[in-house]
């Protein structure tokens, strides 16, 4: 279930801008194609490849700062799906310092949260994903998830006779 | 609001145009009184549509009181108790017995079970008994109240809800003809049926305790945050 929710939030992170490019200047900002490479990795389930790839497009070359804050909650899924929470809940921050209306970095750290068990913290980005595409099936689902181990359920009943 | 089996007998009430008979003598509970709680009384609907109501009183002695005047309109029967300001309707097309009553600013349910009862609108069943029991107006009691289980759903949904049963238990003790007077959301339906028809009754001895009594049993399903 996991990997179904993080290859929602991984795709079209990413714009697709250097594919067909004919051009051979060197153009600044030219690492895209790692960055697209490094999300279509980590959308098939390579996450290693996929955040060696990332990491590549970020550091190698000058992405966008758009492109640089989907890069970064490409980084925080990918980790978040290797079960490292700790590690990819620093780069949705940096994802979401550059760009606070990426509802997939907001997800993402929702599910990093949930993995450690902090339910109240993964609701509060999960608002905050949900208020800015509140019909995403990947909210939907993680709020299911978080539900399921953040709610004990009672049933009280009573005769009338 | 029913059950498969009650939905059968609908759709076969349907076809075959024949609500409920109201006229008779009937034992029945009335609930959703916060501060009267839950009342057994008896319910008699005359041919001249009269209604009267009978409750025991502290000395044991029946005490009929006369009501409104019954009246159908449209497959649903209604009458009014003036003295508490409850009006009361009925579906004639269930097949028991029961509906909900209404004040200004209450809501609240009623549920029979028909008593045998030869002559006349239920007298001799209150006069001749100096035990409760035997009035057959003896609470119920519980052998085995079975647990509805909490839709997993439900739960990833953060959905709550309400659903209220009402039915007939036999002098064995067993459920049966359980029919939904509130349900708040389907969900709720099957988890609420099932740990019903799990339940069971302490039995009694129909000839000196009366027969099949009315009873309703609510289930509040209720989510409390862990976190």
């Amino acid at each position: 279930m996991s990997r179904s929710i993080l290859i929602g939030l991984v795709w079209a992170s990413l714009p697709v801008l250097a594919w067909g490019q004919t051009d051979n200047r060197t153009i600044l900002g030219s690492g895209n194609e790692f960055l697209s490479a490094g999300s279509f990795a980590i959308r098939v389930g390579q996450y290693d490849e996929g955040i060696r790839l990332t990491e590549l497009g970020l550091t190698r070359y000058q992405p966008s700062t758009a492109d640089r804050a989907a890069a970064f909650s490409n980084l925080c899924a990918a980790h978040a799906a290797k079960g490292d929470p700790d590690t990819a809940i620093p780069y949705c921050d940096r994802s979401l310092d550059l760009s606070s209306n990426n509802w997939r970095a907001y997800s993402n750290r929702s599910y990093a949260y949930f993995l450690k068990g902090m339910y109240s913290e993964a609701t509060f980005d999960l608002d905050s994903a949900a208020a800015l595409n509140p019909d995403a099936r990947q909210v939907l689902q993680l709020r299911g998830m978080i539900n399921e181990r953040g709610l004990r359920p009672r049933v009280i009943m009573e005769d009338h006779q | 609001m029913l059950t498969l089996r009650d939905s059968l007998g609908q759709l076969q009430r349907t076809a075959d145009a024949i609500p409920l008979d109201p006229v008779g003598t009937w034992s029945c509970v009335l609930y959703g009184n916060p501060s009267l709680g839950d009342e057994r009384v008896l319910l008699s609907f005359a041919p001249d549509q009269s209604t009267r109501i009978a409750r025991r009183s502290r000395d044991g002695a029946p005490a009929w009181i006369s009501l409104s005047r019954w009246q159908i309109e449209g497959g649903l029967l209604s009458f009014a108790d003036a003295r508490s300001g409850r009006q009361f309707s009925a579906d004639l097309d269930r097949q028991t017995l029961g509906g909900e009553w209404r004040t200004l600013n209450l809501l609240g349910g009623w549920w029979c079970s028909a008593v045998d009862s030869a002559e006349g609108p239920g007298v001799d069943i209150l006069n001749d008994a100096s035990d409760p029991a035997a009035a057959g107006t003896a609470r119920l009691i519980p052998e085995v109240m079975a647990t509805p289980s909490f839709p997993i759903q439900a739960i990833r949904a953060a959905k709550e809800g309400r659903v209220v049963l009402c039915f007939v238990v036999r002098p064995s003790g067993e459920v049966y003809d359980p029919e939904f007077v509130e349900l708040s959301d389907e969900i709720f339906r099957a988890p609420s049926l099932d740990a019903l028809m799990r339940s069971r009754y302490k039995s009694w001895d129909s000839r000196t305790a009366g027969g099949p009594r009315p009873a309703c049993r609510s289930f509040i399903y209720r989510l409390d945050y862990v976190f």
